[in-house]
């Protein structure tokens, strides 16, 4: 049947629904109540109507279309199907076959009888409407007023999804116009909880650029018109048109319809970010994409020379940002407002990245440092006579500006040291089979959240013999106690402490590694010394990568609560009842090792009674483990540091403050200090123990 | 291209409407009634439903009802054709579900406007 004529598919069919509605008539005739029979009857009469006009049988089409309109009366019961009404009925159907079997044998007077018959039977006076009409298609629609273009608020009723119309597909349409500018407007989008995936929720303002006319506009909407919401303007003959026809980015790949929201934000961000507001000169053949990628380039290889206060009063401010915003997300996470919640969420978001960014543009390179140094090397080998090699590597990696300022002095004292003691001299070098050249290394690499600066020679090494004499001679240790080379090791950052003979334009003087290991600390960095005999020493910087902000673990003490920095936390265990008996030993056994703790409640002189259960924060400096007793571990907090004033100058235990969430203050513990002191308490012990 | 099922107890209307359709590169599917295009869109993916309103067994508002119904149908376009221009009929069938209609006599080109409108490649 595929390949068969539709009309002659039509001519075969006809004369079936002939048949059918002969039989139905006469049927009629017989059982007048029979609402199955009329149906029938009408049925075939419209298909006939129907088809008829569509292939081309026009006369059928008019001719039906009055027996239809005469029998509908017979169909809703309004009058009765007499032997005299179906007599004319079946005379008309036999037209009808006429009219299409054998158009030419008849006269369009014998039709005009029969229907007039058919009317005064039905005694229906209402003329009906002329066929031809319907045939017709809509007239094409007259020019209106030649503008600029038209602009479209598009409001869809939420059901439109369902019943298979697209919007994405109209505006599509709407696009081949002529170039839209379209704008998603999604302030109807309700929270996921109460989103239908169903509906449409999405709204759209379009600007279209082409003096079409509204007809044209009407007829893409022209199935959705009564469940849509469509305001339709002029639009004002400055706005030229919009350079990239939109509907190449609309095109492609249909999109189904759950992920229907996302891309047509996308669509709509992509023209406005790149092109804003389209200028009064288009360029028609533009492309768009490698023109942008041109400008991005550009602005990559431009810098900005800003002065370093603005950056760091910019940091300043977007501390208080945090803060600020921590208290906000505070207040939205306790009350129910979903829409404060979305706020202090977006909010979050953006200082985040804020934070990020403004961190980002402090950072420098670390190489602009190392540059100094080859100079330094250079002089120094030359004085000393000792060829040196200076080896620098990971120039680029990256620390906030005020660190690269600080990280000089230190260096150039770890530097200088690594010359003048490490290497040996050239007549100790060839004894032990060394190359007559050292080896000097200065070494920058990110590890996680810090930065590790390494200076390495290849000297000789520490001669720990000699530094525990010395710390013996100084007093700092008693006779014969029992140290490990690593301890020995760390009375080289004692204040006043030198191991050089002769003290040099250079080193020996002892002001060198104290002022080193302070330099650091107070970046809240470390340092550590390793060593090989015979084979060198390295001395490594643990830096943060930034001073602002730190990672903090919150804790109660009493009423009051603090800050340790998280970098320096290694774990948090539980006090146990035995650890709480040996009150005045303050010893803790971590998994067999005594770790000295220090009660933050005495330290801190709190108030109140303690907490059932104490917990022990076990924080370490290198090689060192203190446990700090508090009542309660708060959690993780992004801490903005801020710095304590001149009047607190001389406390000693805090590195500085910060602002929670609720307002309050907190203030930062010094690490490096309560170590300390933690250690100085143990030595009290022994003497007294000793004692 | 698409896959269309029209639904129409005229075989020259389902006739016509493969042979506009089909050369256009759309498979298309005939159901001679409501009942029967309601099994063919239970059997497989359709693009799109034409459905004549007038019908026997199952007519083409119960069909649009009935296609709304079926997981398989959600978003997929119904058009029917219709003689009638009067709006009630059209809101009626728009409110049953229906996306768009056609208007009988319709010209090839007509028909291929408005498959064109709903369904995209």
């Amino acid at each position: 049947m595929s390949a068969m004529d539709p009309t002659e598919v039509f001519r075969q069919e006809a004369s079936e629904l002939f048949e059918v509605l002969e039989g139905a008539l006469l049927d009629l005739g017989q059982r007048p109540d029979d609402r199955e029979l009329v149906d029938s009857a009408f049925r075939a009469l419209h298909t006939i109507k129907g088809s008829g006009a569509m292939f081309g049988f026009d006369k059928v089409a008019s001719f039906t279309h009055e027996f239809e309109t005469a029998f509908d009366r017979v169909r809703k019961g309004e009058i009765k199907p007499t032997q005299e009404l179906i007599s004319v009925a079946l005379a008309a159907k036999d037209y009808i076959r006429t009219l299409i079997e054998d158009p030419q044998s008849t006269d369009d007077i014998i039709g005009e009888a029969i229907l007039d018959d058919l009317r005064r039977f039905v005694s229906a006076d209402q003329p009906a409407a002329p066929v031809a009409a319907i045939a017709e298609a809509p007239p094409l629609a007259r020019a209106e007023s030649k503008q600029a273009g038209w602009h479209l608020y598009l409001e869809f009723e939420s059901h439109i999804l369902r019943n298979g119309s697209n919007p994405l597909d109209l505006l599509e349409d709407l696009c081949k116009l002529g170039p839209c500018f379209v704008v998603p407007v999604t302030d109807g989008i309700p929270f996921l909880d109460e989103m239908e995936p169903e509906d449409c929720y999405l709204k759209w303002d379009v600007k279209l650029h082409a003096a079409c006319d509204k007809d044209a506009i009407d007829d893409v909407f022209m199935f959705v018109q009564d469940e849509m919401k469509l305001t339709l303007s002029p639009l004002a003959q400055i706005e030229a048109p919009a350079p990239a026809p939109l509907f190449l980015l609309l095109d492609e790949e249909q999109v189904p319809m759950a992920e229907m929201a996302a891309p047509v934000i996308e669509i709509a961000a992509a023209p406005i970010a790149e092109q804003p507001v389209a200028k009064a000169e288009p360029k028609p053949e533009a492309k768009p994409e490698p023109k942008a990628e041109a400008k991005r380039e550009e602005r990559g290889i431009a810098t900005v020379r800003v002065q370093a206060e603005r950056l760091d009063e910019l940091m300043d401010r977007v501390g208080e940002l945090v803060i600020a915003q921590a208290r906000l997300s505070q207040l939205a996470a306790s009350g129910s407002d979903l829409s404060i919640k979305m706020i202090a969420e977006e909010i979050e978001r953006l200082a985040s990245s804020l934070r990020d960014t403004t961190m980002g543009a402090r950072m420098v390179p670390i190489g602009s440092l190392f540059g100094r140094f080859r100079r330094l090397v250079h002089d120094l080998s030359r004085d000393l006579s000792k060829p040196v090699e200076f080896v620098t590597t990971g120039e680029d990696t990256e620390l906030d500006k005020t660190m690269i300022e600080c990280l000089a002095d230190p260096l150039v004292h770890l530097i200088r040291n690594a010359i003048d003691h490490g290497i040996e001299d050239n007549a100790t070098r060839a004894a032990n089979g060394k190359t007559e050249q050292g080896r000097i290394e200065l070494a920058a690499v990110h590890s996680g959240a810090q930065v590790l600066v390494t200076v390495k020679d290849n000297g000789g090494g520490l001669n720990t013999a000699r530094i525990r004499a010395k710390a013996e001679e100084q007093g700092l240790i008693a006779a014969g106690a029992v140290l490990t080379d690593h301890e020995i090791h760390q009375f080289l950052f004692h204040p006043g402490f030198s191991t050089a003979q002769t003290i040099s334009a250079l080193s020996g003087r002892g002001v060198g590694m104290d002022v080193v290991k302070r330099t650091i600390e107070n970046m809240r960095g470390s340092i550590d010394l390793s060593t090989r005999p015979g084979q060198g020493t390295t001395v490594t910087l643990r830096l943060p990568l930034t001073l602002a902000i730190i990672e903090g673990l919150l804790i109660r003490v009493g009423e009051g609560r603090y800050i340790i920095p998280l970098s320096a936390v290694e774990e948090c265990v539980e006090l146990t009842a035995e650890d709480e008996r040996s009150r005045g030993r303050n010893f803790l056994n971590v998994r067999g090792n005594l770790v000295p703790f220090l009660r933050l409640r005495e330290l801190l002189t709190a108030s109140g009674s303690p907490d059932k259960h104490q917990k022990t924060i076990i924080i370490s400096t290198g090689e060192t483990r203190v446990g700090l007793v508090a009542d309660q571990i708060i959690g993780n907090h992004q801490t903005v540091i801020k710095s304590l004033s001149k009047l607190h100058s001389d406390v000693t235990i805090f590195s500085g403050a910060t602002i929670l969430g609720d307002g309050t203050a907190a203030l930062i513990l010094d690490v490096a200090q309560l170590v300390t002191l933690a250690q100085s308490k143990v030595e009290k012990q022994h003497i007294s123990e000793a004692a | 291209m698409a896959t269309i099922l029209t639904v129409d107890d005229s075989p020259s209307i389902r006739q016509m409407i493969k042979v506009v359709l089909e050369p256009a590169g759309h498979s298309v599917i005939e159901a001679g009634d409501g009942a029967q295009g309601l099994a063919k869109a239970q059997a497989g993916k359709l693009d799109l439903v034409i459905t004549d309103l007038n019908m026997p067994v199952m007519n083409g508002l119960e069909l649009i009802r009935a296609l709304r119904k079926l997981p398989s149908a959600v978003g997929m376009p119904i058009v029917f054709l219709t003689t009638e221009s009067n709006d009630a009929v059209k809101q009626e069938a728009k409110s049953a579900g229906a996306t768009g209609w056609i208007t009988k006599p319709f010209k090839p080109e007509q028909l291929l406007a408005v498959v064109g409108k709903l369904v995209r490649a």
